[in-house]
């Protein structure tokens, strides 16, 4: 009897891992199976055309990184100041607790609540109509925790006899910043910043009242009444009309660089975080 | 060091924006804001109970789908695989994780919509399309499924060894440690993780937005509720991402209405993630 | 019974090694003696010499760790404990064990008491006392069964944790230090109930307190590190080992010039 309940256990999680194994190779297969036809070289290169049914995503990859790129430069020096704050001015429990409680309450936020603020506050409120700024503003917001988080396990890591023997020292703590913990987080920090860029080039919801247009942008001039295109919004209007054929290409095309883009940003992330990961997590 | 102090300035900010625009809303409507179904923005009326129900029907059904596919899995990967592949299929769940929603949306789109539909006509249900409250379900349940698993794998992984041992010591069997003891003794990760994804799935937009059907005051009576699954629906979310938005634009009482909306999610969404973190923190804090 | 019986050992150490299965660093190398019937055996070594592991070995436990590798055999009443017909949790049933650290499962005394034996089949409703009252835990207990097992003490935790092991009438029982994390009064308390379990049943008890050992035991085995791994030493009555140990490196561990 107690063999039966051990072999129904076993037969349980196997068919568990198995149809997870299945929706994933679902999702990749219909991915790569349809979306390989739809890309070349050209279609990287050239600028759209005909409102967005026909030509390439050039000015969308462009936009995309300007929001990104943006996000990350606001993110980082944040995330860096944020994760000092907490190894050294906030030596209580209690302290450290609520900061990182507050991360995670930034992490839930829903994006279109994001995507919302943004439009009442920029758009409407300080009068910026669409900006690319503003977009890249909200995407750091975004993944201010993310970056955070992943600085924070690297500095962990730091054996706190390190530390405190660099206060015995008599160093001040600015110091002990700039030469001991930056550098030895320095990894987690940029792990953070390459997996929140990731989150960020697929994100439609934030950016979607704020930052970009369908089509007729190509680079932004200035801050205020300049918008981008972008990948994910790009697909997302595309999708809500997707009985043309012509579209379809396209929407695959688009979908296929932005998987390229996010999946590259984090491979490059990969091996460090589950090595910190792992490592964090293994009694 | 003063980026702290941005960080609480921000959440503590975009809530009380969200709360000082909502206002004129609350104060038109009152609680029928809640209760009352009838949203026609022409007509200035904002009741938004539907939508409270398409909300958490959608939620539901991706988390009664992807919770014993997820305890399953998360079971496999701690206590029954070995080491190496392990990690290989950690990586896989990992890279599903990554994928952006718009590109779950446009498999929903392109897929997910036409098999829904044509599952209904072979089981000969009433549905009128493929755009249903069940689709917008089974969507997110794949999209909030890698997350889940990895929690409850996380939460599988922080029991200490020396339960099991102490268990597989005394005679049990795999499944009565796995079950009875590990189990146990994750459970406040497990309802952790539970409610992040929840909070994941309640905030998720554009792929619940393309395929829902986005059709407004569908509330149902009591005796009609299975059959709303198979029709279309509105969410919080999906609103929210649709026209309405930027319609609303000069219009101080629809802005104020959405704003609502955007505050309820915030509350209930961040108030969520906020009691996982507590029920996390135990975890952690009882491994020691 | 008849003599032969008696004086037949209850488990047979053949060959026995350990070793990482990554990169062949090895634990144990080359174990082989023999751990008679009711009587204790003391496994004593230097730390690190794999006392633990040899213990893990026994059970069967060491099978849950996938990356070693075990060589040899181990013996139950003259049957290979790896044989394909054996049920590993039933032999971890009839060979038990207790940790150094005693771990208490959530729930009442008496659910932990029963926390195997109620798997096992049907439960004697006279199991709860009696396997209380030989780990000399009952009367202290008796009037609090079902008040949580967390709020014992840990003296009490690991005499529970001796109660819970003898529900399942073990054979043989496994201590891995069962005292080292313990005070005084309930080292005494488990030492007097190790000696009065020898009676029906066979004890293997890794200690580092020489002290111990001397007093409790009946055969001691030592367990010292030789080129990386732990190697039998020597394995002998009690007397035999402390006075006139044959081997330089139990000399050493012993203190013996």
């Amino acid at each position: 009897m107690r063999r039966l309940g051990d072999r129904l256990f076993t037969l349980f999680a196997g068919a568990g891992a198995a149809v997870a194994l299945l929706v994933i190779a679902t999702v990749v297969g219909l991915v790569v199976f349809r979306g390989a036809g739809a890309i070349s070289w050209r279609f990287f290169f050239e600028q759209s055309r005909a409102v967005g049914a026909e030509g390439g995503v050039l000015y969308h990859l462009a936009g995309t990184f300007i929001l990104i790129a943006t996000a990350g430069m606001i993110a980082l020096p944040v995330a860096a100041g944020v994760g000092l704050y907490h190894q050294l001015y906030l030596r209580s429990d209690r302290g450290r607790r609520s900061l990182e409680a507050l991360l995670h309450a930034l992490n839930g936020i829903p994006s279109i609540v994001f995507g919302l603020f943004g439009l009442a506050f920029f758009v409407q409120l300080l009068g910026m109509r669409k900006s690319w700024l503003a977009g890249g503003i909200l995407l750091a917001m975004m993944i201010l925790p993310t970056v955070t988080v992943a600085f924070l396990e690297k500095l962990r890591a730091i054996p706190p006899a390190s530390v405190e023997a660099a206060f015995g020292l008599g160093l001040r703590r600015n110091h002990i910043a700039w030469s001991l913990l930056l550098p030895q987080g320095a990894a987690g920090l940029v792990t953070g910043t390459l997996l929140g860029l990731a989150r960020a080039a697929g994100e439609t919801a934030p950016i979607m009242f704020t930052a970009v247009i369908f089509a007729g942008a190509t680079v932004p001039r200035g801050i205020v009444d300049s918008p981008v295109l972008a990948l994910p919004y790009h697909i997302f209007v595309l999708a809500q009309d997707s009985f043309d054929p012509a579209m379809t290409t396209n929407m695959w095309g688009s979908a296929i660089v932005l998987l390229m883009l996010v999946i590259t940003l984090s491979l490059i992330a990969l091996p460090l975080r589950l090595r910190i990961h792992e490592e964090a997590r293994r009694v | 060091m003063a980026f702290s102090v941005l960080t609480v300035v921000t959440v503590g900010g975009i809530f009380l924006f969200l709360l000082a625009g909502s206002l004129e809303a609350f104060r038109s409507e009152g609680s029928s804001f809640f209760t009352g179904n009838r949203w026609a923005y022409r007509k200035q009326a904002f009741e938004a109970a539907a939508m409270l129900y398409g909300t958490a029907v959608v939620s539901a059904i991706a988390i009664v789908l992807a919770l014993p596919l997820a305890f399953w899995t998360a079971m496999f990967l701690s206590e029954v695989c070995r080491e190496r592949s392990r990690l290989a299929l950690k990586f896989l769940v990992e890279l599903l994780a990554g994928v952006p929603s718009v590109v779950y949306g446009l498999l929903g789109v392109l897929f997910l919509r036409t098999w829904m539909s044509s599952l209904f006509e072979r089981l000969e249900w009433d549905a009128y399309s493929g755009d249903t409250l069940l689709t917008a379900g089974v969507l997110l349940a794949v999209m909030i499924l890698p997350t889940l698993t990895t929690l409850f794998d996380d939460a599988f992984r922080s029991v200490p060894s020396k339960f099991r041992d102490a268990a597989r010591g005394l005679g049990l069997t795999r499944a009565e440690t796995a079950m009875s003891v590990v189990t146990r003794q994750a459970i406040p990760g497990l309802i952790g993780a539970t409610l992040l994804a929840l909070g994941r799935a309640l905030g998720e937009t554009i792929a619940v937005f393309l395929v829902v059907g986005r059709a407004d005051n569908r509330l149902p009576r009591p005796g009609q509720i299975v059959q709303s699954f198979i029709d279309a629906g509105q969410t919080i979310t999906s609103k929210l991402g649709g026209a309405e938005t930027n319609i609303a634009v000069g219009d101080k009482l629809h802005t104020s209405a959405l704003l609502a909306l955007g505050l309820t999610l915030f509350v209930v969404v961040v108030g969520m993630t906020l009691f996982a973190d507590l029920l996390r923190r135990r975890v952690a804090g009882e491994a020691r | 019974m008849s003599e032969d019986d008696v004086l037949k050992p209850i488990l047979t150490i053949e060959n026995l090694g350990v070793r990482v299965r990554r990169d062949g660093h090895e634990l144990l190398r080359d174990v082989s003696f023999d751990i008679p019937r009711r009587m204790i055996t003391a496994i004593i070594g230097p730390s690190g010499a794999g006392k633990s592991t040899l213990l893990k070995c026994i059970n069967r436990l060491i099978d849950l760790s996938s990356t070693l590798e075990v060589t040899g055999r181990v013996l139950f009443e003259g049957v290979d404990t790896r044989a394909g017909f054996i049920d590993p949790d039933d032999l971890r049933r009839r060979i038990g064990i207790v940790f150094q650290q005693p771990v208490v499962f959530p729930g009442s005394i008496e659910r932990n008491v029963l926390f195997a034996a109620a798997r096992f089949g049907p439960v004697d409703g006279s199991l709860l006392e009696s396997t209380l009252r030989q780990a000399g835990l009952w009367s202290e207990v008796k009037d609090r069964l079902q008040k949580p097992a967390a709020t014992l003490s840990v003296g009490q935790q690991q005499r529970l944790a001796l109660a819970r092991t003898l529900a399942g009438s073990p054979d043989v029982i496994l201590m891995d230090e069962p005292t080292s994390a313990l005070d005084p009064k309930s080292t005494a308390a488990i030492e007097e109930t190790i000696v009065a379990l020898k009676e029906t049943r066979s004890i293997v008890l890794v200690t580092h307190h020489l002290e111990q050992a001397r007093r409790l035991s009946d055969w001691v085995a030592c367990l010292c590190q030789r080129d990386g791994a732990g190697e039998l030493m020597e394995a002998a009555q009690c007397e035999t080992v402390f006075c006139c140990p044959t081997r330089e490196e139990t000399m050493q561990f012993l203190g013996i010039a």
